[in-house]
């Protein structure tokens, strides 16, 4: 018998839960053994010991000091211990909170994506609208020019200083396409008369400039003579060039500096614009 | 009164015959909680959170199992309860006055006699063990009853009270050695 059997069975007769047969084999390998005696009465000193714990008993009746509280919940209306789960509610707050969280974000995302797309729906009806009818905005244009109807400034800045052209101011993105140059080329023809003439102010007759290419080089200007580019000297720091783009001198001869006023400047613009409401587009997604 | 005739008429809404069944009861719960929770305050806590169950939970109790074996087993989920709360506060404060220097521990084995030794036994035994030992000590119940009580495999409460008396002789031990040296 090994040593785990003999101690199960001494555990068990303490439990008095061995029969007759058992128990007689358990005091033979006892009285042979002086080790496993003495682990016996140790083991059964412990368990008289827990047999005569001393009998504890509460301070005051438990019983009476809940009754009360126990007499008044009984009789407390359902609606009281609602409120009562409602107390416990305010925990959860930060869980609402953080589950409203991504709904404003996507509120918020939802109303940008709202605002680019009216935005560019606007610019496309005036793209197709300047397509109808450019060529009459610019006829009129023209007219209105002839007649002396212009209300701009008859003060026309003269280049400070003979020589090249100074360079175009830079631009957010500057596009250095043929067909620009092409529609600026007609347009230095026709616009360097009224550059001549007056400043336009900026914003009004500029969309009405906006006009396909074709028409514009059609009606050259007949009693005027092309004039060279009248550059403007607009700051006295030279022209910073955006990192990464070279400086491109055909580009400063053909575009005068105040072509920003021109036709070309106006497609510029709006190109630029374009692109850039294209990258804000693209920001947007990558947000 | 006979106790099943108290429960009948308690889960029937007298209120009379469920006060008296709680009182009946009262000093075996606070007892056990006594003992597996170690201080008086806690077992306090404990037997009226027990008590209040009781009060509440009595007419899902049915006769398939004895009434002090559905009691014990809202007293043991009670205190298992309050031991997790107790788990969850426990600051470094507490961690430093449980380290005992040299001259405490000596003092307190100069200072206890052998019934405070058995006491302070019980509570250095792990959870499960004390359990199985209140339960079979002070509330007198067989395996099987402890089995159901705690709701644990027969096997496993003989083995956690057989190495429960063992924890505990060789803790005494080591206590009288102490106060003989």
């Amino acid at each position: 018998m090994t040593n785990e059997e003999i101690f199960e069975l001494m555990q068990r007769d303490l439990d008095r839960d061995l029969v007759e047969s058992e128990q007689q084999l358990l005091h033979r390998l006892i009285q042979k053994d002086v080790d496993l005696q003495l682990m016996y009465n140790r083991l059964k000193d412990v368990s008289q010991q827990l047999e005569h714990l001393p009998p504890v008993v509460p301070p005051f009746s438990i019983v009476d000091s809940i009754l009360p509280k126990l007499e008044s919940a009984a009789a407390k209306p359902a609606a009281v211990t609602s409120t009562m789960n409602e107390e416990i509610l305010p925990t959860l707050e930060v869980k609402r909170e953080s589950s409203s969280l991504p709904e404003s974000k996507k509120w918020k995302r939802m109303k940008v994506w709202m605002a680019s797309l009216g935005s560019t729906a606007v610019a496309a009806s005036l793209l197709v609208g300047m397509l109808f009818s450019g060529g009459d905005g610019k006829k009129q244009e023209v007219d209105s020019f002839q007649n002396g109807t212009d209300m701009t400034p008859a003060v026309v800045k003269q280049p400070k200083t003979p020589g090249p052209d100074d360079p175009t101011p830079p631009s957010n993105n500057p596009i250095p396409s043929n067909s620009k140059e092409e529609t600026d080329k007609a347009k230095k023809s026709s616009g360097a008369t009224t550059q001549t003439k007056s400043k336009r102010p900026p914003a009004k007759t500029e969309k009405k400039q906006t006009s396909p290419p074709k028409k514009t080089k059609t009606p050259p200007p007949p009693q005027k003579k092309p004039v060279p580019p009248t550059p403007v000297i607009t700051d006295d720091k030279p022209p910073v060039w955006p990192i990464g783009l070279e400086e491109n001198p055909d580009r400063e001869d053909k575009e005068p500096a105040n072509d920003d006023k021109d036709d070309g400047g106006d497609k510029q613009e709006e190109k630029n614009k374009g692109k850039n409401k294209e990258k804000k587009k693209d920001k947007d997604d990558n947000d | 009164m006979h106790e099943a005739e108290l429960i009948r008429m308690a889960q029937s809404g007298d209120h009379d015959a469920l006060v008296e069944l709680l009182r009946s009861i009262e000093t075996s719960v606070y007892r056990s909680a006594y003992y597996i929770l170690g201080n008086e305050q806690d077992a306090l806590d404990a037997s009226q959170e027990v008590l209040i169950r009781i009060y509440r939970k009595l007419d899902t109790y049915q006769e398939k199992a004895k009434f002090s074996t559905w009691v014990q087993r809202i007293v043991s989920n009670v205190c298992m309860d309050k031991f997790r709360a107790k788990k969850e506060t426990v600051s470094i404060d507490e961690h430093e006055l449980i380290i005992p220097d040299r001259n405490n521990v000596e003092e307190e084995i100069l200072l206890t006699g052998l019934s405070n030794d058995i006491q302070e036994a019980i509570g250095r035994l792990p959870k499960q063990y004390r359990m199985v030992v209140v339960l079979r000590y002070l509330e007198d119940l067989s395996y099987q009853e402890i089995a159901e009580a705690l709701d644990l495999p027969l096997n496993t409460v003989k083995s956690y009270l057989f190495r429960a008396r063992q924890q505990l002789q060789e803790l005494l031990y080591d206590y009288q050695k102490g106060g003989i040296g």
